[in-house]
C-alpha cells in the first residue's frame, strides 16, 4: 500500500476536548488522556475516566509500542484517499486502548495477529500528520 | 451497585403478548424493478410500512381501529407513520428491531396498550443509501465507532466485522471456507421462499469465487440492499386467544427477551475484538432462558441477525449454542442448513431474503411456529429464537408456537 502522495487523508470527527490529541499528533508526539486518579489510559477523548469515573486526566504521549490486534484490506474504494488494496489495522497500544490504524512498510497477512508493531507518522500533502504502524524492528 | 442479573426481571412479561398478524411487501419484485432501473412500485419508506401494516391486519383479521399502540422503526418519523396510517393511540414510539419487540411487549405487560402495531419501512435501495464511504466520514457522534476511523480510510460495518473476523479466524482456526457455509445455508433456504430477493442457488465453489469487498469478507458474506416493509401486530395475551379463534391464525407467544449491553471501549473497539460481544451475549441469554423456561437445545431453528454472515458463528458461540471457537465444527457435524440440526435464518436472512434490518427475522419466527413456511418449513417447530449482537447491543427473543 502506498500511502506517500495521498493528497488530503479524511479529517477527523472533532469530539470536545481533542485539541491536545490533534496537536499531538502534528507535532508526532502523540498523546493520550491519562486518568490522574486510576492512571488508566483512554482513547478516543472522554469528559470522564470510564474506570473510576474521574474528572481530571493528564495528556501525555504513548510510548509507540503496540501489538496488532486484527487487520483487513478494502479491495472495493470507498474513499477518494485511498484506492484498494488499502489495510486497515487495529493496534493494541502497550498503554491499553486500542485504535484504528493502517500498517505501513507491508501489506499485513495470515498469521500476523498479535506481532509488535510501533507508532510511526506520515503527511498528506496539507501537512497534515496521520499516525499509524509499521512492524517492529527490534 | 451490584448488577443483580436476571433473577431481578420479572417473569410475568414471558408469555405476557403474542404475534397475531405480520405484514410484509414484495421484497424480491421490488429489488427486481430496482435492478432494471426503475423505482419500486410502492413509494418511499412510508409507504412500505404502510403497505406491510394494511397485510398484517389482514393477517390478524383486525381493524385499523383495534390498535392502540404504536411502534416505527428508525427510518420513519413517529408522527408521519401514525398520520399516514390514520392512527391515534394511547402508546408509542420508535425503535429497531433490536428494542420493538421488547418494548412492544412491556407496553402491554404495564397495561399502557393492548395491541401494538410495530411498523418498518425503508426505500434504501430506491434512495440510493450508501454504508461506508464519504457519506459517512462526517457522520457525527451518533456512531462514533462507525465514523471515528475515517482518517485511516474505515467508515464501513462491513469493516469492523472484516476486523472481528480476521481475529477470530487467527485465534480458532475457522477458515473462509467454514465459513462459507453461511452464505450457502441461506441461500439455499432462499431459493424455497417465495418472498426472498436472492433465489438461484450457489455452491460454496460459488462464495471462494466471489470477491473480496473488505477482505476477508466476501460480496457473498454482506447484506443485501433492498426496498421494504415488514409490520407485526403484537397483543396482550387474552386478547390474542380471542384474534387468533376470530382469525384462525395460530398466536406465537412471546416467551421470554433478554438484553445486555457493551458499551465502554466501544469506539476503540475492545468488547467487540477482546471480546467478541460474548459477556454480553451470555448475559442475555441466561436472561431470556430463565425467563422463557426452555433453552438453546429447545430450539427448533434459530434467527441471526446477519447483516454479515459472521454474526452466525459469533451468535452461536455467545448465545450458548456451541462452545468458544467450535462454531466451524458446529456448522460440519451438526449443520445450520434447513437439514441440519439447527437451522439458521431459514427464510434467507439479510443475506438472501431481504435486509430489513431485523425485522423481516422475526416474521419468519412467526412464520415457521405457525407452520406456513411451505417446503422450507422446519419439522414440528415449537420454539424460535431471535439472537441478534449489533455493535454490542445483545438482544435475544424466544417465541413459542
Amino acid at each position: 500500500m502506498n500511502m506517500a502522495g495521498i493528497e488530503s487523508f479524511p479529517r477527523l470527527i472533532r469530539l470536545d476536548g481533542d485539541q491536545p490529541f490533534r496537536d499531538s499528533i502534528q507535532a508526532r508526539r502523540m498523546s493520550l488522556q491519562c486518568c490522574s486518579q486510576c492512571s488508566r489510559w483512554r482513547y478516543p477523548v472522554a469528559p470522564v475516566c470510564p474506570y473510576c469515573f474521574s474528572d481530571t486526566a493528564e495528556w501525555q504521549p504513548v510510548s509507540g509500542r503496540a501489538e496488532l490486534l486484527s487487520w483487513a484490506v478494502f479491495h472495493r474504494r470507498y474513499l477518494p484517499a485511498y484506492p484498494p488494496p488499502h489495510n486497515v489495522i487495529v493496534a493494541r497500544l502497550a498503554e491499553g486502548p486500542s485504535m484504528v490504524s493502517n500498517l505501513v512498510g507491508a501489506m499485513p497477512e495470515e498469521g500476523c495477529i498479535g506481532r509488535a508493531i510501533q507508532l510511526d507518522y506520515i503527511e498528506d500533502a496539507a501537512g497534515v500528520v496521520l499516525p499509524v504502524f509499521r512492524y517492529s524492528t527490534a | 451497585m451490584a448488577n443483580e442479573g436476571p433473577s431481578r426481571i420479572d417473569r410475568g412479561l414471558g408469555g405476557a403478548a403474542a404475534v397475531v398478524g405480520v405484514g410484509n411487501t414484495d421484497w424480491g419484485e421490488d429489488y427486481e424493478r430496482n435492478r432494471r432501473g426503475e423505482p419500486n412500485n410502492k413509494g418511499d419508506s412510508y409507504a412500505l410500512g404502510a403497505l406491510a401494516f394494511r397485510r398484517a391486519l389482514a393477517d390478524a383479521g383486525l381493524a385499523r381501529e383495534d390498535v392502540d399502540g404504536l411502534i416505527v422503526g428508525p427510518k420513519t418519523a413517529y408522527e408521519r407513520v401514525g398520520e399516514v396510517l390514520g392512527l391515534n393511540t394511547r402508546w408509542g414510539g420508535q425503535a429497531d428491531s433490536v428494542q420493538a419487540v421488547v418494548q412492544a411487549c412491556m407496553a402491554i405487560h404495564s397495561g399502557l396498550a393492548e395491541v401494538v402495531a410495530l411498523v418498518y419501512g425503508y426505500d434504501q435501495r430506491s434512495s440510493k443509501v450508501q454504508y461506508g464511504g464519504a457519506g459517512n466520514v462526517s457522520g457525527g457522534a451518533d456512531h462514533l465507532s462507525y465514523t471515528y476511523h475515517s482518517p485511516w480510510g474505515l467508515t464501513s460495518q462491513g469493516a469492523l466485522y472484516a476486523l472481528m473476523f480476521q481475529r477470530y479466524k487467527e485465534l480458532y482456526g475457522m477458515t473462509e471456507r467454514d465459513l462459507g457455509a453461511v452464505a450457502v445455508a441461506q441461500r439455499l433456504a432462499a431459493s424455497l421462499n417465495p418472498h426472498a430477493v436472492m433465489k438461484q442457488r450457489i455452491g460454496i465453489e460459488d462464495y471462494l469465487a466471489a470477491p473480496y469487498v473488505c477482505q476477508p469478507l466476501r460480496l457473498l458474506d454482506y447484506c443485501l440492499v433492498n426496498d421494504g416493509g415488514v409490520c407485526l401486530i403484537i397483543a396482550e395475551r387474552g386478547r390474542a386467544r380471542r384474534i387468533a379463534q376470530q382469525s384462525g391464525r395460530k398466536p406465537v407467544s412471546i416467551l421470554g427477551v433478554g438484553r445486555h449491553d457493551l458499551n465502554q471501549g466501544a469506539t476503540s473497539l475492545e468488547p467487540r475484538l477482546l471480546h467478541f460481544y460474548r459477556p454480553a451475549q451470555k448475559q442475555a441469554a441466561d436472561a431470556v432462558c430463565a425467563m422463557a423456561g426452555v433453552g438453546p437445545q429447545d430450539m427448533d431453528c434459530v434467527q441471526i441477525y446477519d447483516s454479515f454472515s459472521c454474526h452466525v458463528p459469533f451468535a452461536l458461540e455467545g448465545f450458548g449454542f456451541c462452545g468458544e471457537g467450535e462454531a466451524a465444527r458446529f456448522f460440519r457435524d451438526k449443520g445450520i442448513g434447513l437439514d441440519g440440526e439447527l437451522p439458521v435464518n431459514t427464510g434467507g436472512g439479510h443475506l438472501s431474503e431481504s435486509y430489513m434490518q431485523g425485522w423481516n427475522h422475526q416474521i419468519e419466527a412467526v412464520r415457521q411456529l405457525r407452520g406456513e413456511c411451505g417446503p422450507r418449513q422446519v419439522k414440528d417447530c415449537r420454539h424460535v429464537q431471535y439472537l441478534s449482537d449489533v455493535a454490542g447491543k445483545a438482544v435475544t427473543i424466544i417465541y413459542g408456537a
